[in-house]
């Protein structure tokens, strides 16, 4: 640990790498005594030095700090004045009253350095001085700061001065209105709609955005009575406004006159050119909007680049789909334009209208691969059994994985036993997502002829044939075929051992010979498949397999220790808690931490001693896992009364 | 074939990090080596780590965590964990512009000036190196600018970065096509000895570049690093947050000598981090001046 006495003769050398070290050190020190050399280097020519002291300041804060720093506010030097600045903004808050004083100071510059120093405190304290200077102060910079300032610290007690600041000059108007919008506060709807009356078109727009910013439903009346005498541009902001306020779907209630004057400034707004205006027009058109609108937002749904925009783009379709099957979104499914009809099959597939499926099967066939894919994705969503046979020809003529995959998704959910052949087929395709698309369908397909098949792979000399026969099997019936799950239990490769043994986990319950099998694989090779056959009997309610989980704590691997301690845990055995105290002797601390986690769970005054017991060793870790753990066992006994 | 879950398909064992498992992987990340991963990128996490889960056999996130922590195995993964959280795409000659800019201006200066100082030894520190791509694309500009000269100098690269594993692909200097795909043909002529479809960087450029492991968060081991010249530290910093990169910037001012240049990545800026060094503004690149 450095020397304070060195540190301070370090901030004192001649030598620059000197000085910075020595700062450095003295922000890690948190050295209070090093504050007056520290404000001494920002004033140094050196700029390494500069930032070293600065960095400490900052990392040292405190009343002590902010009071050695405000007198470079003063200086004629504009870099220190500036660094002064800078620091204070961050440590400021340390000496509020310091900083109060500066408020009252006769030079305009230092009342708009302390405003905007008051501005970062995020301390409510700061809003009065604020306040008093954006009412009172002769200078407008001075209120215009102010006005900043509350903006900057949002709280709802500085409502009321900006209020009545709204009367200001334009300047500080911008700055009230902008403070304003950020705290949202009720209050301000009418000094807003005031300040309107008597604005330049500059303030009205930024008042109509802040109206939006704070939400009222108060301010709607008014924004609508505005539209048909606003130039565009404004018109839009309101529509944006409006839209902001009401949500969607409350724009339906409005009445048939303001609807209809919304309508119309809705199709205008769609083509501004601030996308947060055009994606509000979008919005309010999805209830309000018909034919016209549907085909003006399909072009703007067709031009945005869905890597750069997806979510944006999402949100369209969505609004599209609200529309509904117009005649825009079918004319733009057999455009040429693969934009166009690729916005057009999103928003179809949102939809619930009956004639989509038919009209994605007819329009499939001549569209390119990447359309193909995400028509199909959309079909084996939507459609019914009017698909079965489109489907049943995907699987004939198409060769594109993504493709499979919706005709498997399709033809398992509607049981198409016809498409067995081409689902079994897949178990052999190329990609493994395919495969195990194909494999899931399989399973939920089911049946008798589904089982024969994934018997007869289970004898196949490919290991992944194996294990996806195993696998399927175990869905399907395990207890039926255990002689398959049993030859399964002493396959070569090990992972189709582990997989055997979850297929029995399901069968252990009440079935003698499946809990034998499945204990017997404790004596596996393989601790990863010790560690399953452990998962599994923790799962299994059947009390006789305690004994076995508790000889897994004496396995030579430290994770199947870890299991069968969670296994136990789960239990909630109290005989296990004698078993596993010891093992709070273990180096490997992962296990001390889950035989904690388990006696938290398991209960009861000899785990609650156990746990009072490590609660005093001298390791925090250890300490606040045994803390919880005996939480947990005070909680669960409060709340079993 | 001793996993063929992990390797082929995951029958539906996919993991999800929790935001309070995010949180703490996160915080042992950056304590570790420094590197903020911003909210934003929690998926990215995830995908990347998901694969880690599956191969250790994990329960979830909250497990690997502990793993990282206390598992025997746990130095080996944290080699695993660095190459998951840096990206390392990089390729030779990446950003010619700025490399001219290196070439011409600053490195022709700095030999220049040291020729008048009567000295001949270059120091330049590529911090950040990946898998050798950009200090060995130095020590090329170094060859090409003082050709035959070269062996009269004393001249070290210092090469580091987070990540074993990169350190050791550098160190085997074997590409492929697609790194060298900025570089100029005459130079892979020049510089590299064709392997099969592979290029294998020459020895007489490899001997200038001395690779090392290095984390940037840790001050001691900065402060060993022999004073420099030049400072490339090009799309590192960006793993960084404002406090670390404060740190790094630091630590750099204090390793470049009197007039040394620091290098960064052409979209990465200083601006918010430190004013120590000048920006010297280069048609197509802007290189950080430490003062005299």
């Amino acid at each position: 640990m450095p020397d304070v006495k060195e540190i301070l003769e370090g901030l004192r050398s001649d030598d620059n790498e000197v000085l910075r070290e020595a700062a450095f050190q003295a922000g890690e020190l948190d050295l209070k005594d090093a504050v007056p050399l520290l404000v001494g280097l920002l004033e140094t020519s050196n700029i390494g030095v500069q930032e070293a002291a600065d960095n400490a300041l900052r990392r040292i804060a405190g009343p002590e700090a902010v009071q050695s720093v405000i007198p470079l506010l003063r200086s004629e030097n504009a870099p220190s004045r500036n660094m002064a600045m800078d620091i204070l903004r961050v440590i400021g808050c340390d000496d509020l009253h310091a900083v109060f004083g500066l408020m009252r100071d006769e030079d305009p510059d230092i009342r708009i350095f302390a405003a905007d120093i008051l501005g970062t405190t995020a301390n409510s304290l700061a809003v009065n001085p604020l306040c008093n200077a954006l009412l009172k102060d002769p200078e407008v910079n001075v209120r215009y700061q102010a006005a900043v300032s509350l903006g900057v610290l949002a709280m709802p007690e500085a409502a009321k001065c900006l209020n009545l600041a709204m009367g200001d000059e334009e300047w500080v108007q911008y700055a009230v209105i902008e403070a304003l919008a950020k705290i949202k506060h009720s209050s301000s709807v009418d000094a807003l709609v005031k300040g309107m009356d008597r604005s330049s078109d500059l303030v009205a727009s930024m008042i109509i955005d802040a109206l939006a910013e704070i939400g009222n439903v108060k301010a709607v009346a008014m924004l609508m009575r505005r539209i048909p005498d606003s130039p565009t541009a404004l018109a839009n902001k309101i529509v944006k406004a409006v839209v902001g306020i009401l949500g969607g779907k409350a724009l339906t209630m409005l009445s048939d006159h303001d609807r209809e004057t919304l309508r119309l400034a809705m199709l205008k707004a769609v083509e501004d050119e601030d996308e947060e205006v055009q994606d509000a027009a979008i919005q309010g058109l999805a209830y309000l909007g018909g034919e016209r609108a549907s085909k003006a937002i399909i072009g703007i749904a067709a031009g945005i680049d869905r890597d750069l925009n997806q979510e944006r783009l999402d949100e369209i379709v969505g609004h599209l789909a609200n529309i509904g099957l117009t005649e825009a979104i079918r004319s733009d499914l057999d455009s040429a334009d693969a934009a166009r009809a690729e916005v057009a099959v999103e928003a179809m597939g949102r939809m619930t209208d009956p004639a989509v499926p038919r009209l994605l099967m007819d329009a499939f066939w001549d569209k390119d691969l990447n359309l193909q894919r995400r028509m199909a994705w959309v079909l084996s969503k939507l459609a019914g059994p009017e698909a079965v046979d489109f489907f049943l020809d995907l699987f004939a003529r198409h060769t594109d994985g993504k493709v499979l995959k919706s005709a498997v998704k399709y033809c398992s959910e509607h049981k198409v036993q016809q498409s067995l052949d081409s689902m079994f087929a897949l178990l052999e395709h190329k990609y493994d997502d395919v495969k195990e698309a194909a494999l899931e369908g399989c399973v939920t397909l089911g049946g008798p002829e589904v089982t024969a098949r994934f018997l007869d792979s289970a004898q196949s000399r490919d290991p992944m044939q194996r294990l996806m026969a195993i696998y399927a099997i175990g869905k399907l019936d395990a207890r039926a075929n255990i002689q398959t799950i049993k030859q399964a239990l002493g396959d070569e490769v090990p992972d189709i051992r582990k997989i055997a043994l979850e297929a029995l986990a399901g069968a252990c319950e009440d079935d003698r010979e499946s809990r034998e099998l499945l204990i017997a694989g404790l004596e596996d090779e393989n601790s990863e498949v010790r560690c399953a056959v452990v998962e599994q009997l923790g799962e299994c309610c059947s009390g006789d397999v305690v004994p076995h989980l508790l000889r897994a704590l004496e396995d030579g691997d430290d994770w199947v220790k870890i299991r069968a301690v969670e296994a136990l845990g789960a239990r909630r055995d109290p005989q296990a808690v004698a078993h596993l105290a010891p093992l709070l002797h273990k180096s490997n601390r992962l296990i001390v931490l889950k035989v904690l986690e388990s006696l938290g769970e398991i209960g009861g005054s000899a785990a609650f001693q156990t746990l009072i017991d490590i609660s005093n060793c001298d390791e925090p870790e250890l300490v606040r896992a045994a803390e919880a753990a005996m939480e947990r066992i005070q909680e669960e006994q409060g709340s079993g009364g | 074939m001793s996993s063929l879950f992990s390797k082929t398909i995951s029958l539906g064992k996919d993991h999800k990090i929790s935001d309070a498992e995010f949180a703490q992987l996160r915080g042992y990340i950056y304590d570790l080596c420094g590197i903020f991963i911003a909210d934003n990128r929690k998926y990215l996490l995830e995908n990347r780590l998901a694969n880690r889960i599956k191969h250790l056999n994990l329960k979830g996130y909250g497990e690997y965590y502990h793993y990282l922590q206390y598992d025997p195995g746990r130095k080996a993964e944290l080699g695993k964990l660095f190459e998951v959280i840096t990206t390392n795409e990089t390729s030779f000659f990446r950003n010619p512009p700025q490399l001219k800019v290196f070439h011409e201006n600053i490195l022709a200066e700095v030999v220049n000036d040291l020729r008048k100082k009567g000295t001949k030894r270059l120091r330049i520190w590529s911090a950040g190196c990946s898998t050798g791509e950009e200090p060995y694309t130095i020590a090329i500009i170094i060859h090409e600018l003082l050709k035959s000269e070269l062996g009269l100098w004393d001249i070290k690269i210092t090469a580091n970065d987070l990540s074993e594993k990169v350190l050791e692909s550098a160190q085997v200097g074997l590409y492929n096509e697609y790194t060298l795909r900025s570089t100029p043909p005459e130079l892979v002529a020049r510089h590299f000895d064709k392997q099969g479809d592979l290029f294998k960087i020459k020895d007489n450029v490899k001997k200038l570049v001395s690779l090392g492991q290095i984390n940037l968060s840790d001050r001691e081991q900065l402060k060993r690093v022999e004073r420099s010249q030049i400072v490339f530290c090009r799309n590192v910093i960006i793993y960084f947050d404002n406090e670390m990169k404060r740190k790094v910037i630091g630590a750099f001012y204090d390793n470049l000598l009197p007039g040394g240049h620091l290098i960064i990545g052409h979209s990465e800026s200083l601006h918010n981090i430190s004013r120590v060094f000048k920006p010297v503004h280069h048609p197509g690149a802007i290189i950080y001046k430490k003062e005299e």
